[in-house]
């Protein structure tokens, strides 16, 4: 039998479309790794096994819809993987995790916890800016500020001429509205 | 408590306090929920928006690429040759299921013509598209059809000369020497055969409009016209040439046994495409196996196959198209529709 794999056209695009993607979104997979990992290294690992897979199904991915929850989706169980086998590494090497046993026994519980990544769609977008609306005139300037200007906490205490502690009140503010507007995106 | 999870989860907290979190969390799902949720929307609201492209970045990107195609060549290298056996196996089993319908679906239909040949009787002889036929000419000369083609002979050959005629379609002729009776074929091109005692194939799809001749053993050669009057030669076969003339009359002779061998690759049960457009892949899958197509995407016609099949079923065949191509299909009872792998 000869059997010989004809390149499309179109794959010179979806080659181009997994790079854009990687650019996009590399940060925010690395940052969903390093939530629940709370290691740098181990959260590029997860990534480039991310995109690696992104790559090798870029064939049969609709690039126009929205990327971001299947990414994140991988994520969470190339995480949990990894969670899974520190969790088993700690039971027998004891005490050379110690420091870390208990954010990692928290943070692998609450990722199995989570179902959907469709927080992370567009359309939550939406419900955001809606939500906006129902927050005091202060939390929502410092949630705008953080949320879509990326400006860290103590940068917008000095724009508000307030202390970082009053920015992460305001910001806890902000979170506990969203988690009401939000909850049926969220476990 | 909550101002627990928000310390956490926004500056990190002491071992202690992180202690005492983990046991309020296993205390109840509840509390798990709780702490799941905020743990997820605060990194919904926290992603940066800001793009990977500094060096080390993109190295990073060149790396997963190159990595994956190697590792993607090694994938495909095992199911490769399973997928051989599997196939070889199944082929085996068709070879004697396909050999039956030869005679079953030999279709004799008669006409009677009055003709200059006395009160002989013309057989007409048809494949249906998925059927193929064969059969022995009154001289012991054998013929095979090739799924959708038609050949007129008659009941016993008279004169100076055996004359078939063809409509369209794909036939081998094994012709038994008779070098006093030449043996005429008359094709549906302007165009006739003239053999003494050979082996050779035409090929004359109408739809294709072009037909091309291949000779296996013996001589042969090609005369413009179809009546005996017409005697302009056009070309003459050796054994191993094809000769190809194209709807607007342009005509190539290829001397490569290699192309004889695909062009009579039928009668064997062998499909052979070699750089073969969707579109003649179509045209052949659709006479091989009485299949009909409908496409989605016209840009899937100028897709190009090379492949080669030995009485595959149309699924086995679809599969390997699939594999070696960014198409896609359904079947539905008898057609098929073709898409574009997204």
């Amino acid at each position: 039998m000869k059997l010989r794999k004809k390149e499309s056209r179109s794959n010179s695009y979806t080659a181009q479309y997994v790079e854009e993607c990687y650019k996009t979104h590399l940060h925010k997979v690395v940052r969903f790794a390093y939530t629940y990992l709370g290691d740098a290294n181990a959260s590029y690992d997860v990534a480039s096994e991310v995109f690696t897979i992104l790559w090798e199904r870029r064939d049969s991915l609709d690039f126009s819809e929205d990327i971001v929850p299947f990414l994140m989706t991988i994520t969470k169980h190339r995480s949990l993987n990894r969670l899974k086998r520190l969790r088993v590494r700690n039971s027998y090497e004891k005490g050379i995790y110690n420091s870390n046993k208990a954010a990692l026994e928290m943070n692998y519980r609450s990722l199995s916890f989570v179902g959907s990544m469709d927080i992370f769609s567009k359309e939550v977008e939406q419900i955001i800016y809606d939500s906006l609306e129902e927050m005091p005139e202060s939390v929502k300037n410092t949630f705008i500020m953080s949320r879509f200007r990326e400006l860290k906490y103590h940068e917008i205490a000095k724009i508000e001429g307030v202390s970082i502690k009053a920015i992460e009140k305001r910001i806890s503010t902000a979170l506990k509205i969203l988690r009401i507007s939000l909850k049926e995106y969220l476990p | 408590m909550e101002d627990l999870i928000f310390k956490y989860l926004m500056n990190g907290c002491s071992n202690e306090e992180q202690e005492s979190l983990q046991k309020w969390i296993e205390e109840s799902d509840e509390n798990l929920r709780l702490f799941s949720s905020m743990q997820l929307l605060y990194l919904s609201q926290t992603l940066p928006g800001s793009r990977a492209d500094t060096k080390e970045e993109l190295e990073l990107f060149k790396a997963i690429r190159e990595g994956s195609i190697r590792s993607r060549e090694r994938k495909v290298f095992a199911p490769k040759y399973l997928l051989v056996a599997s196939i070889a196996i199944l082929l085996l089993l068709n070879l004697f299921i396909n050999f039956i319908p030869f005679n079953r679906h030999y279709v004799d239909s008669y006409s009677a013509v009055a003709s200059g040949q006395g009160d002989s009787y013309n057989h007409t002889l048809y494949t249906e598209n998925g059927v193929k036929g064969y059969i022995v000419l009154p001289d012991s000369s054998k013929v095979w059809l090739n799924s959708g083609s038609k050949i007129i002979f008659p009941d016993k050959f008279s004169g100076k000369r055996r004359v078939v005629k063809i409509c369209s379609g794909e036939f081998f002729f094994d012709v038994v020497s008779k070098p006093d009776t030449p043996f005429v074929v008359q094709t549906n091109f302007d165009m006739r055969v003239e053999v003494v005692g050979t082996a050779f194939n035409i090929r004359a799809y109408s739809v294709d409009n072009e037909i091309q001749t291949s000779l296996v053993s013996g001589a042969l050669t090609l005369i413009k016209g179809t009546q005996i009057a017409d005697k302009e030669e056009v070309a003459h076969l050796q054994p191993n040439d094809s000769y190809l003339v194209k709807g607007d009359n342009s005509s190539v002779l290829i001397k490569n046994s290699q192309v004889v061998s695909t062009q009579t690759a039928w009668r064997r049960g062998e499909l052979i495409f070699e750089e073969t457009p969707f579109e003649k892949v179509i045209q052949s899958l659709t006479r091989w196996h009485g299949t009909t197509f409908y496409i989605d995407d016209p840009e899937i016609l100028n897709f190009k196959i090379t492949a080669s099949f030995k009485s595959a079923s149309i699924i086995e065949i679809m599969e390997m198209v699939k594999f070696c191509s960014p198409i896609d299909y359904i079947i539905n009872e008898n057609s098929i529709t073709l898409q574009k792998r997204k």
